[in-house]
């Protein structure tokens, strides 16, 4: 089997242009790890191993033709299952699409496909992207220690990546749905600027906080990734019409020239004590690398929140509706329960979310002429631990009343609520080795400036490009 | 799981919700789902006070052709 443990999308790519292997012995080398480590980990929901071979097989054959597509020709790929796949059960998560088979990719499925990446399979999520594992699909377990949480929604996707069971995948983030698995399991998460990236045949969870992202080992791989999958779209309302990436972008960077703002105000309270100084030496890296860091307010905190809240909620039942009325049993409890009271929400509620979400993005512009970025952890706490198949890890626990999706969202929620770009890059480990996440953002459609950050970070810091004991490299 | 005393407001609120729009529903249901309406309820009054009066809300209706330029 070929050593996967230090590959990344770049590395794979040179490696099939110089002969070391081709896209079909490595498809071959992943389709392998997924039957020998899968069963432990739950990652993938579908795997489709004989399209995989032939997909590789073609991609092998166009490059040895000397027809190259680019850099994603011939990398093996996975999906969260909220994405339309042609032929392939496409389930989100949930006994209410268990077996819906789509008739035709979405966008971004159709992109890869189009730059010749292969696919390999349909990923593990929460139900419907809002938070509860239906039991039906049980938990994407944390690589790093079987018994703790992944994160979610794009569990799955976070885990396959982390585990080396594919080079990269596709998320979604609503709330943070890419960026706290990716933190959870210690892979880089992307969730670009709204409009950015094409949701066209996604399923939606909130039609104006929904974004899709790369899941990804390193940094450069997410901008590689990003760059196939951007750009304008007419078949989604919210694609923008100058939407474009270029991975190359990120070499104009110097990163030590950026301005960075630490808005502590986001996470003076409720973060745990070891994550908070991890992050603390973090950002004191950043320094070192030659920015410029100084403390910044985001104001209006309370309000962004309740703005996500309200949105969320309002979208989700509304999308939610037809189903709630006729199926209601086959949700997950938490999630039916999530979906009901969303109900309750006056439109004028909904208009005002929307309201002050403008006011937000004015105030972020106003503090963006101050810093480029904002730098913050990603999640209050490393992954915790589960409580069974059907553990939720945004949900309440036993006895206790408050949604804990609230605080779920608290640190990367404001970002979904702006469309700003946001990162999540490993940047350190717990006592008992748990991954954390540094989360960057950064202005509307400079996804290059955040991401050339991220990747000044992670060379200073060498923290990715390492496999879990559950998933060893042999 | 043990649910607090129901918040009436957010109960009544849900309850004719849910029957507008056609989602059945029963009186213990209601019961337990009344605080989590309640503080997306209460998500809502903190929203009234923030937006300013000049401010319109961040939904856009873009027209099958506004964006002819952009189509590629």
């Amino acid at each position: 089997m070929l050593d996967v443990s230090r590959l990344t999308i770049c590395e794979a790519g040179a490696a099939f242009r110089s002969g070391r292997f081709t896209p079909l012995e490595l498809t071959r080398a992943y389709l392998e790890r997924i039957e020998r480590f899968d069963a432990g980990l739950n990652s993938f929901i579908t795997v489709t191993a004989e399209a995989a071979i032939d997909a590789a097989g073609r991609a092998t054959d166009e490059l040895a033709a000397g027809v190259d597509r680019g850099p994603l020709h011939g990398i093996p790929l996975g999906y969260k299952d909220l994405f339309a796949t042609a032929g392939v059960r496409t389930t989100a998560g949930a006994r209410i699409l268990a077996d819906r088979v789509a008739t035709h990719d979405a966008t971004v499925v159709r992109r890869l496909a189009d730059a010749g990446a292969v696919m390999l399979g349909k990923l593990n999520m929460l139900e419907f992207a809002y938070g509860v594992v239906h039991p039906d699909f049980g938990a994407a377990h944390n690589p790093w220690n079987l018994e703790h949480s992944s994160g979610g929604s794009s569990s799955g996707s976070a885990v396959a990546t982390a585990a080396g069971l594919c080079l990269a995948t596709l998320g979604t983030d609503t709330g943070g749905s890419i960026r706290q698995p990716a933190a959870w399991c210690g892979i880089v998460g992307h969730k670009p600027t709204y409009g950015l990236v094409s949701r066209a045949g996604v399923d939606p969870l909130s039609w104006t906080l929904d974004h899709v992202g790369p899941m990804t080992r390193t940094v450069d791989d997410a901008a590689v990734l990003l760059e196939a999958i951007a750009g304008y779209d007419p078949e989604d309302p919210g694609s923008a019409p100058t939407a474009s990436f270029r991975a190359a972008d990120l070499d104009a960077v110097d990163p030590g020239r950026l301005r960075v703002g630490v808005p502590r105000n986001l996470f003076e309270h409720g973060v745990d004590r070891e994550v908070q100084a991890i992050v603390e030496g973090a950002i004191q890296r950043l320094a070192s690398l030659g920015m410029t860091v100084e403390p910044v307010q985001l104001p209006g905190l309370r309000e962004i929140i309740a703005a996500e809240m309200v949105i969320i909620s309002a979208e989700a039942s509304a999308f939610h509706l037809p189903w709630v009325r006729s199926r209601a049993q086959d949700y997950a409890e938490l999630t039916r329960d999530r979906l009901e009271a969303g109900m309750a929400i006056p439109a004028v509620h909904y208009l005002e979310a929307q309201r002050v979400r403008r006011t937000q993005i004015a105030a972020a512009a106003r503090l963006h002429e101050q810093v480029d970025l904002l730098v913050l952890p990603t999640t209050a706490i490393a992954a915790p631990k589960m409580g069974g198949e059907t553990d939720d890890p945004d949900g309440p626990p036993e006895g206790e009343q408050a949604d804990r999706l609230r605080g779920a969202i608290g640190l990367t929620g404001p970002f979904n609520v702006m469309g700003a770009p946001a990162v999540s890059v490993p940047c350190g480990w717990t006592a008992n080795r748990l991954p954390v996440g540094l989360q960057l953002t950064g202005r509307p459609f400079e996804d290059h400036i955040v991401l050339a950050a991220a990747r000044a970070f992670e060379a200073a810091s060498g923290e990715s490009l390492v496999l879990p004991e559950s998933a060893p490299a042999r | 799981m043990s649910h607090p005393a129901p918040d009436p407001t957010a109960r009544d609120m849900l309850a004719v919700s849910l029957k507008i729009l056609g989602v059945p529903t029963d009186e213990q249901r209601l019961d337990a789902l009344a605080a989590r309406a309640s503080a997306l309820l209460e998500d809502g009054e903190r929203l009234s006070a923030r937006a300013a009066p000049d401010v319109e809300p961040l939904v856009t209706l873009r027209l099958p052709g506004a964006d002819r330029e952009g189509d590629r």
